[in-house]
């Protein structure tokens, strides 16, 4: 009887709802791997479609496909196809979604393209917003001279 | 990984948004980020925007260094750049309160005594693990601050210090395992009694370059030590008077290893668990008198008699050559030694000491031996007492590697001999064979039987000489493998002689 049952959960399907309304039908063990989804079954356990209101169907799909696919190999090569935007909000999907595989491997995709640029760079590839005063920033900057020296030119 | 975003914090990043995403991550999640890049970058982020500016200092792990000098500025500006790093970790060490691996690399220039003292003091308020400060000049002065003994909780000190140090004598690391001592002067031989008496539960110290000056002895003697390095400078014997003695007195010392000139004295105290050692004794200068390297090497071999496993360098032995000198035969039996590796520190292909055959006659149960090339002196027909075949070889020995072998007479002789009398051989590989077909059909007109392995990546093959007689089992496999393809491939041509199994 425990076998049937297992047998029948780890069939089951899972519907999944991204933000732009696209739907994915995923197996309950793949959907687990979500933390946050997982904790939602908890609490309601006959849930079968699951809103997911902050992640678009385009990066829902990717985060399942990794799930599916992970290994050493899948990571090494996953990282390449995308452009910083991508990882970025593909970073805040798996924050949200709680998938520490995927967090670790994006953190150290986006760590390996931002390193040894110049503070230009940085800023551009992540948009930020100077918000230093000129005189702050060359306090800064001589303060720190020695992180200064040796930086990739843009 | 710390901190998660809620869905209502999300909402505004939706897709289409190319605004600040990064800088909306929880805390815990950019630092995650920050901790994956070099120092450098993560200091850098500072100047990104306001809220960046003291994020890198949450980091609990840093590594700053200046490996070497910047060669399109001038001397002063060099010595500016190291004291502006200096300036900026101890900032961090006083506004942080949470590192835990800090790491200070700078090539060798003077920096400021009294900076170093104070960073050191800043350190000291952190619960750091791990600690490396390699950093000053060979000739400037420098006492280690008290306040050293507040690291509570340091595992790990890798202590590059190039000045001569004075050592309080108060002294203590309480938690210390690791240990490298690295390019410092000692002034005394009081300083280096007081480190390591003040390291009560050191488990591996290493001694790299160090300069004793005006210093005849020193003492390890460190009840809870179980790995030592030595590796002191091979010409750094200028005084043919000035001979130093190192007393290794460590009951629970597991492995050691000792690369220095050779006039250096060992005195091997009770090294009773020892299970691995490795000794590369050499004297270029030819200052020091030949009888007294000999004793010395014999005195450290004799200390080492429990080992297990064994490298020694061809160099090493050849110290020992001259018998009129020091008496083999006084040797110690080594009871445990299973494995002998026989190397040359230089040039690779030297032969073999003709030391050799003394030293396997009291390692009885050897079972692995490396030589650099045969073994000649067994060779030797006439002083066949003197040249007899180990005892090991009838009973224990199953494996011989030889690195250099070129198919003449004398070695096919050498490995005739040796399969000849072993009881429990197996196997011989040669390793750079060059050759590889002629020497195979060497070895295969005297009957023995041979395959070739691949070193993967290395670019040569190793022939290995199988005991067909006395192993029948492997015999067995390897025939029966020709005899099935016999059997299984009677219709294609295949040139047997050619086939490598």
């Amino acid at each position: 009887m425990a076998e049937e049952k297992s047998q029948a959960s780890s069939s089951k399907m899972l519907t999944l709802k991204a933000s732009d309304g696209v739907l994915f039908e995923v197996e309950l063990n793949i959907a687990k791997e979500m933390k946050t989804v997982q904790a939602y079954i908890d609490d309601c356990e006959d849930i079968e479609t699951i809103p997911i209101p902050n992640v678009l169907g385009k990066h829902l799909a990717i985060v399942i496909e990794y799930i599916k696919k992970t290994n050493e190999e899948y990571d090494a090569e996953f990282e390449k196809q995308w452009n910083m935007d991508d990882l970025q909000l593909l970073l805040l999907a798996a924050n949200y979604l709680n998938i520490s595989g995927l967090q670790e491997c994006l953190c150290k995709a986006i760590a390996k393209r931002i390193e040894n640029k110049s503070p230009e760079y940085v800023r551009k590839v992540f948009n930020i917003e100077n918000d230093h005063s000129p005189e702050e920033e060359a306090k800064l900057r001589k303060e720190y001279k020695w992180a200064f020296e040796g930086v990739d030119k843009d | 990984m710390a901190g998660k975003i809620s869905s209502t914090d999300v909402h505004h990043i939706q897709g289409h948004n190319v605004d600040d995403m990064i800088s909306d991550l929880p805390e815990g999640v950019l630092l995650h980020i920050l901790s994956l890049l070099p120092t450098k970058d993560v200091v850098r982020t500072s100047v990104l925007a306001t809220k960046w500016r003291h994020l890198w200092t949450y980091l609990s792990v840093f590594d700053f260094k200046i490996p070497y000098p910047l060669y399109n500025k001038s001397k002063d500006q060099n010595q500016n750049s190291v004291n502006c790093l200096l300036d900026l970790v101890g900032r961090l060490l006083r506004k942080s309160n949470c590192v835990e691996r800090l790491s200070i690399d700078i090539f060798e220039i003077a920096v400021d005594g009294d900076k170093v003292s104070s960073l050191i003091s800043s350190a000291s308020k952190h619960k750091l693990q791990y600690l490396k400060l390699s950093l000053g000049v060979p000739n400037d002065k420098f006492a280690l601050p008290h306040c050293f003994s507040a690291f509570e909780s340091l595992n790990e000190l890798c202590l590059g210090l190039k000045f001569t140090l004075c050592i309080p004598s108060d002294i203590c690391f309480p938690s210390l395992k690791k240990l490298v001592v690295s390019d410092v002067t000692f002034a005394n031989e009081e300083s280096v009694q007081q480190l390591f008496s003040g390291c009560p539960v050191l488990q591996e110290l290493t001694l790299y370059n160090c300069y004793w000056e005006n210093i005849e002895q020193i003492s390890v003697a460190i009840s809870t030590l179980r790995k030592l390095t030595i590796y002191f400078d091979l010409c750094c014997v200028d005084d043919e008077d000035d001979y130093m003695t190192v007393m290794i007195d460590a009951v629970n010392l597991l492995s050691l290893s000792c690369t220095c000139h050779a006039a250096i004295r060992f005195i091997p105290v009770n090294l009773t668990s020892i299970v691995d050692a490795h000794v590369h004794l050499e004297d270029d200068s030819q200052l020091v008198p030949v009888l007294y390297v000999a004793h010395c090497i014999f005195e450290l071999l004799s200390g080492l008699n429990n080992v297990k496993s064994l490298d020694i360098t061809n160099d090493t032995l050849e110290c020992l050559i001259d018998r009129t000198e020091v008496d083999l035969n006084l040797l110690p039996t080594f009871h445990n030694l299973t494995h002998l590796y026989v190397y040359n520190f230089t040039d690779e292909s030297t032969a073999t000491s003709g030391v050799l055959p003394d030293i396997l006659r009291k390692t009885p149960k050897l079972e692995v031996l490396y030589i650099p090339t045969v073994v000649r002196e067994y060779l030797d027909g006439e002083d066949s007492l003197l040249n007899s075949l180990p005892c090991c070889l009838k009973s224990s020995l199953k494996r011989l590697h030889i690195l250099y072998f070129f198919g003449d007479e004398d070695e096919i002789e050498f490995v005739m001999l040796f399969l000849k009398n072993a009881s429990f051989f197996r196997e011989i590989q040669l390793a750079n064979v060059e050759k590889v077909a002629d020497i195979q059909d060497q070895l295969q007109s005297v009957g023995l039987g041979t395959y070739v392995e691949a070193c993967c990546g290395l670019g040569h093959s190793r022939i290995i000489i199988f005991n067909r007689v006395q192993i029948p089992g492997c015999f067995l496999v390897q025939d029966l493998c020709r005899s099935l393809l016999l059997l299984v491939l009677p219709l294609v041509q295949i040139d047997l002689n050619n086939l490598i199994l």
